[in-house]
């Protein structure tokens, strides 16, 4: 193929934060992690495994945020996803049985069943229950790319100015990609896309070389950029190239009006049986005793109406076949257009959440493998890409300062800073400074203060997740996301009055360690000040990184 | 709270430090939170004249757009003076400011205040607003990594050339920023936020059917529509199924360990009005 006319890179970010509750029997939050295990990354591995089979020539980037890498590989959560895997077998047998008087409703129980059956099976047959395991494969093939992540999620631009709350949250990050996957990364996904200059130099210190940023970061640039979003950019003051993403080929998906999920044919995320059905019937397979979500839902999305259709997997598949051929198609006289105005192929940055995928959207992978197909073998405009391929292939780009931005609503910081949030800046800002202070003033602890040393460092990452904002903010799952951060703030602050005192109370350390077991590498030094990596030059970054034209 | 007991958190009102912090929300506006302890508060009135109007506690903020100018632009923007804003912030804990335009830098200052005398308790550091607009000026480097490193090093900078701007110019309204109503912690959102609320007063009715029995032997296999159940040792079974409109007929049968068979055949209307 002559070099097409233009590049697109699809981006999906993976992200859950930290649930973990050993310390209850079944905890109903632990379920976002199954669920998105069962929906989204399962049927994604699957659509890589057939791109592969079939020797499709396919490109991906893919983020796996640290707390997300550490779950999948957590023994407990494992088993326990096995065990949610049963359950829904079984909650799926009782279906068909159910279901046996109304032929619509009993095929889609059939479908539905074998979905779950083969979800484990190759979760624990092929994959061994190890899901980080399976990305790595992939990404050795040269395919896949995976990016490192901020280490809990923080929202970044709400840290500042303690750039050493910043530099661990990267630093953190980076260490547990290396540890998850056994390389350097080269591309760093900011949580919510936020960025906050100067950001791009603690990335550069740990020898990011781009990262993807929202359209408007380099829109609002200084100084202008000459080709808008369809070129990365250089910050100035560290030579890190941001990527923006691209606003038409977001909208087709995301547009909670237009977007392609909204499609009448198919299904509705909302009719799930947990909901539907008489509460004694589904109350064995809810958790705490609570309508949720099952898995299990008959219906189309149909309208705006109440009166909703059965589903038809077969009409959706079509469907998905349609928009898939659409958002190339658009694609296509995108770049044309983009091409006659610049002295090079641009590149179209489409970052997705991962978990719309399958979960929200459960026609996203077939969607997704039909897009990929089409664009191998039905056009020759556009060729995937990854960030750090194009810009092997184009490394002259324009030096400017990406804005302050985020991909949240309005974007900039609104989601994570308002009303329903706020209280909890001065406790965050306060445990961010005691850290760095506790650091600074014990270089060489004895061996007990140096666990609690590195547990309040967890608890503060932990508590910076930017999720816990996001849920006070959206008015749903409230009381957990406060619960959490006062939990993380609290236990911090019950350490930092121990270490401060020298009466590390050994017991309780032991059970928090046992519970909020993330990064049990964790060095808390990464808050010392003046800890942080020197900038790595080019030549000092990995030979990989400049390998990257396949 | 002591040993291993690790019980649930309320977090303290403050931390006995004098503090305030500024943080940018979005191009036109910032959030101030503070601390001010009692005795940071006596401490500043004592500073006050006496026999003055009664102190309150204000936050003062200072928007500096010539300084930042000069930090995004590279240059001052003479004749544009500070401006400072105070508010009487009694009672309060945080704040949001709303500025005249995007671009600024701005400090603030949290203090006790009696007429015209203003004694200060604590400082934030300055923050910097993002322009929240097309740059104007199109002059640019283009460079290689490798050049952006050498010119942090000293080194020469690169060309500049014009380009296609207005095309690609999208203001804020035309983006699509909102992904997080779709993603990531939208996994905590129960149904009952997008449409399961009945909005328009909807009544959905569903029914089921029970079917259950039992038979003289434990070991008989039963079957109801062709679908097996389970015979529980007592020769108890149950059979539970959706009831569509209409009539359902429900063949039922056992077989029994020495061949025997025997049938029964509900039937049952459903009419819904």
């Amino acid at each position: 193929m002559a070099e097409p006319q233009g590049y697109l890179a699809l981006v999906l970010h993976a992200h859950l934060p930290f649930v973990r509750h050993p310390e209850y029997e079944t905890f109903l939050e632990e379920d976002w992690l199954f669920e998105a295990v069962t929906e989204c990354y399962l049927p994604l591995l699957d659509v890589f495994a057939g791109w592969e089979r079939d020797r499709v020539p396919w490109k991906l980037t893919m983020s796996v945020t640290p707390t997300l890498a550490a779950m999948l590989q957590d023994e407990l959560l494992r088993s326990r996803c096995v065990r949610h895997l049963d359950s829904l077998i079984a909650l799926a047998d009782q279906e068909l049985a159910r279901t046996s008087t109304q032929p619509a409703f009993h095929r889609l129980a059939r479908m539905y069943r074998e979905r779950f059956v083969r979800a484990r099976r190759v979760f624990v047959d092929e994959y061994g229950a190890d899901l980080i395991g399976a990305l790595r494969r992939f990404q050795e093939t040269g395919r896949l790319e995976i990016i490192a992540s901020a280490a809990t999620h923080g929202f970044l631009p709400l840290m500042h100015p303690n750039q050493d709350a910043v530099r661990a949250q990267i630093e953190v990050g980076v260490e547990a990609y290396r540890r998850a996957f056994g390389r350097q990364p080269l591309g760093f996904w900011l949580p919510e896309c936020g960025y906050s200059p100067p950001d791009d130099q603690l990335l550069a210190r740990c020898g990011i070389r781009w990262f993807v940023a929202e359209t408007h970061a380099v829109l609002h640039a200084r100084p202008r950029p000459r080709y808008g979003p369809y070129a990365p950019v250089y910050c100035p003051g560290s030579g890190v190239a941001a990527f923006a993403r691209d606003p038409e080929s977001s909208k087709q998906v995301w547009s909670a009006t237009e977007g392609y999920p909204g499609d009448w044919d198919y299904r509705d995320f909302y009719r799930d049986i947990g909901w539907d059905l008489d509460f004694e019937y589904v109350r064995p397979w809810l958790k705490a005793g609570v309508r949720s979500h099952t898995g299990i839902k008959y219906y189309r999305i149909t309208g705006p109406t109440h009166d909703k259709q059965p589903y038809d997997p077969d009409r959706a598949r079509e469907k998905a076949a349609v928009h898939a051929g659409n958002f190339m198609f658009n694609r296509e006289k995108q770049v044309e257009y983009l091409r006659a105005h610049m002295d090079r192929p641009p590149i179209v940055v489409a970052p997705y959440d991962a978990e719309l995928f399958g979960h929200w959207w459960f026609e996203g992978p077939l969607w997704l493998d039909f897009l990929v197909r089409k664009i191998a073998y039905d056009q020759e405009t556009i060729a995937l890409t990854t960030p750090s391929e194009y810009l092997a292939a184009y490394p002259r780009c324009q030096a400017a300062q990406p804005s302050m931005s985020s991909w949240g609503y309005n974007g900039y910081s609104e989601v994570w800073l308002n009303g329903a949030n706020d209280w909890i800046y001065l406790h965050l800002h306060t445990a961010a400074e005691r850290m760095v202070e506790l650091a600074a003033s014990h270089p060489f602890p004895d061996p007990l203060t140096a666990r609690a040393l590195n547990q309040a460092a967890r608890e503060l990452l932990l508590a910076q997740s930017s999720d816990w904002a996001f849920i006070m903010k959206t008015g749903t799952m409230v009381e957990y996301a406060v619960r959490r951060t006062k939990d993380h703030i609290g236990r911090f602050n019950r350490l930092y009055d121990q270490i401060r005192r020298g009466a590390v109370d050994e017991g309780w350390l032991e059970d928090l360690e046992r519970r909020d077991n993330l990064f049990p590498w964790l060095d808390y030094r990464v808050y010392a000040a003046g800890a942080g990596k020197e900038m790595m030059a080019p030549s000092t970054l990995p030979a990989a990184s400049f390998a990257l034209g396949r | 709270m002591a040993g291993t007991v690790d019980g649930r958190y309320e977090l303290p009102a403050g931390y006995g430090v004098e503090r305030l912090g500024l943080l940018v929300r979005d191009p036109r506006c910032v959030f101030a939170f503070w601390e001010v302890t009692a005795g940071g508060w006596e401490a500043a009135v004592r500073r006050l004249p006496p026999g003055g109007e009664p102190p309150r506690l204000v936050l003062q903020v200072r928007d500096r757009p010539h300084e930042s100018a000069r930090a995004t632009l590279g240059r001052g923007t003479p004749g544009v003076d500070e401006c400072v804003r105070e508010y009487t912030v009694a009672g309060a804990d945080r704040w949001y400011v709303h500025l005249d335009g995007p671009g600024r830098a701005v400090a603030a200052v949290i203090g006790a205040r009696s007429g015209s005398a203003f004694v200060p308790i604590a400082r934030s550091p300055t923050v910097h607003t993002p322009p929240g607009t097309v740059c104007p000026q199109e002059a640019g480097e283009w460079l290689t990594i490798h050049a952006i490193y050498g010119r942090l090093a000293g080194g020469p900078a690169g060309a500049t050339s014009p380009g296609l701007w207005a095309r690609l110019a999208l203001s804020r309204d035309d983006a699509v920023s909102s992904p997080s109503s779709w993603g990531q912690a939208s996994w905590g959102e129960p149904a009952a936020r997008h449409g399961r609320a009945p909005v328009d007063a909807a009544l959905v009715i569903d029914t089921e059917l029970i079917v259950y029995g039992r038979v003289s032997d434990g070991a008989a296999r039963v079957s109801i529509n062709g679908q097996p159940v389970t015979v529980r040792s007592d020769g108890s079974f149950g059979f539970r199924c959706a009831l569509p409109e209409g009539t359902l007929v429900l063949p039922v049968e056992a077989r029994f360990p020495g061949g025997q068979r025997r049938f029964a055949t509900p039937v049952v209307t459903r009419e819904t009005y």
